[in-house]
């Protein structure tokens, strides 16, 4: 146990010092298992673990929709997006940053990251809520928050993580962040709505578009709905499996982006090749949270960790709000992808043995380190943006937030006290 | 050299292209096949985690040397002062050590798996030549790693991209 435990402190720290996650996983993972158990057994486990999972039919699933999201972010999408929902929403008070919330989730539901969109929406969003007079807090906030969104709406590549690492379904994992993840949306205009009605100074109404102007602002972006709905809906329906739908979706919108010639094969190649290269870092990483995971069970700290949770009393929801408390401070260090790589395995034996379902568990985590993306003093979100918008003062951005830190922390509540959010669509497959 | 290293890099990701799309193109067909006419590929998963394995290790050795594996930047500023190049060096050794084991492992797994006859399951491809590719490509990957760790990395335009991305 105590072995265990130096390695995975030792592995957080070398991860700060900057050597790659997933040499910091690996070289922690191995060594401790060495001495734990012994050099032959590490030796033997690591080939296994890594051919087990570069060998795995359900994670193939990552680059694939890793593929469809850069091809549909090339398309212009994230303008397409914007312009359909100010045409719907603009005219009301607010209406500009609720467009972006909007186009927000549309695009981080598409691109999987929360620092793309933001930092891609910041390009596209800012200038306008600029020009018609919003305040640098309500137009920064919306960015930033809004990126975080997309992360629960499928496909998501944290959720497959997840699934892999908890040998959780993946197809029930995507379905179950649906209602969160638009239950989020919602709780993110209201906040929008909210600072409308208080300061109407800080968000003006924008321009009204005519009926004929609302329909060809949605031509950009009908195909890629009808993408999305078909994804959803197959996997719901189990006329897929989540790699199928994958395969499915990287082609259609391959085709989509030919056929409204928004893409060339120069271009598609320039995809192809950064997906590839973003799904061999994440691959990296697995492979050094799967030696992890099981150095955590061999060295006893799983089960140590287990004993030490029952020993102190704590159970139930407690114990679950203590964990998300957890997961809210690494956040504030650490990516969401890192944190699922490492503390996960740590964590999933205690749910699970305190009766709570998995694919619950996923998605309250995922929010919870999603917030932490916002929150100060390290916000990575907040970083990204201020990156893309140099002349908004750092606390500027995060005094906006504060609205939308409400609702997250309000929304991260309520899916924790009524499972059935999450739970509820997943059962009536 | 430099001319060379072009050239290879560019091989390895017209390589990494085709794997993809035909990885797209059979998902896709299995599908449309299935649902649509009652007749699936078949041993089409097993073609595709074959596929993911040729392209993850096709890609690791350039994802090491462009030094584009996922990383917490939370110290950057103070690791990038020249007075902590020996960390640098160091984690660079380090990541080169890992690798090489990986790549003398592998190699061994695959004597291990000629003398089992190991085959993939629908299909029955031999594992043994897979397991020496990727043994090959940990070892370039390690030779990436080592150089990588004096001179620093080499930046290609792709490789750059991918901790955005992440």
């Amino acid at each position: 146990m105590i072995v265990g435990f130096s390695a995975m402190a030792v592995a957080i720290l070398l991860a700060f010092l900057r050597v790659p996650l997933a040499f910091a996983l690996l070289g922690t993972s191995i060594v401790g298992l060495g001495l734990v158990i012994n050099w032959n057994t590490a030796f033997l486990l690591l080939p296994l673990t890594i051919s087990d999972a570069v060998l795995s039919y359900d994670l193939a699933v990552v680059p694939m929709f890793i593929l469809m999201g850069n091809v549909i972010s090339r398309t212009g999408i994230a303008h397409d997006l914007f312009r359909a929902a100010y045409a719907f929403v603009g005219n009301v008070r607010g209406g500009l940053a609720l467009s972006t919330m909007a186009a927000c989730s549309g695009f981080a539901a598409v691109s999987g990251s929360s620092y793309a969109t933001a930092a891609t929406m910041a390009k596209v969003a800012y200038p306008s809520m600029k020009k018609y007079g919003y305040s640098d807090e309500l137009a920064a906030g919306t960015i930033a928050a809004g990126g975080t969104l997309g992360i629960l709406i499928p496909p998501s590549i944290i959720m497959v993580i997840y699934g892999i690492l908890t040998q959780t379904n993946i197809g029930h994992l995507f379905i179950a962040g649906v209602i969160p993840g638009l239950f989020g949306l919602a709780m993110y205009m209201g906040a929008v709505r909210l600072v409308a009605a208080l300061k109407p100074e800080h968000a003006p109404k924008g321009e009204r578009v005519a009926w004929p102007d609302k329909i060809r602002a949605l031509a950009g972006v009908w195909p890629f709905m009808l993408l999305f709905g078909l994804i959803i809906g197959g996997l719901y329906g189990k006329l897929f499996t989540p790699t199928e739908a994958a395969g499915m979706g990287a082609g259609l919108s391959i085709i989509i982006a030919f056929g409204t010639r928004r893409l060339s094969l120069g271009i598609l190649r320039g995809v192809i090749i950064e997906t590839a290269y973003t799904s061999v870092a994440l691959y990296a990483v697995l492979f050094g949270a799967l030696m992890l995971s099981k150095l955590l069970t061999m060295s006893g700290l799983a089960t140590g960790v287990l004993e030490l949770v029952q020993s102190t009393g704590l159970e139930g929801i407690s114990l679950i709000f203590v964990i998300l408390l957890v997961f809210l401070v690494l956040g504030c260090v650490m990516d969401s992808m890192a944190i699922i790589l490492i503390f996960v395995p740590l964590f999933a034996p205690i749910v699970v043995a305190q009766g709570f379902d998995l694919v619950w568990f996923g998605v309250i985590v995922v929010v919870a380190t999603e917030i932490a993306m916002i929150t100060p003093p390290i916000g990575m979100n907040v970083f990204v943006l201020k990156a893309v918008l140099p002349d908004v003062a750092i606390q500027k951005i995060f005094k906006g937030l504060i609205p939308f830190i409400a609702a997250d922390v309000l929304r991260l509540g309520v899916l924790v006290f009524f499972p059935a959010m999450t739970l509820w669509l997943g059962s009536t497959i | 050299m430099n001319r060379i290293a072009k050239r290879t890099l560019w091989l390895v990701e017209t390589l990494i292209v085709v794997i993809m799309i035909t990885m797209v193109a059979l998902t896709f067909a299995d599908v449309i096949g299935r649902r649509l006419f009652g007749a699936p590929i078949y041993g089409a998963n097993d073609i595709t985690e074959h596929l993911m394995g040729l392209m993850v290790f096709a890609g690791l050795p350039v994802v090491t040397a462009g030094g584009a594996h996922l990383t917490v930047d939370l110290i950057g500023k103070f690791l990038d002062k020249p007075g902590m190049r020996w960390w640098r060096i160091l984690t660079g050794l380090a990541v080169a050590v890992i690798l090489g084991l990986i790549a003398w492992l592998f190699f061994k797994q695959a004597d291990t798996a000629r003398a089992i006859r190991e085959v993939s399951q629908a299909l029955n491809v031999p594992r043994a030549p897979l397991y020496l590719y990727i043994s090959a490509s940990a070892a370039l990957s390690s030779l990436a790693a080592l150089i990588t760790a004096f001179t620093g990395p080499f930046r290609t335009e792709s490789t750059q991209h991918t901790e955005e991305a992440l």
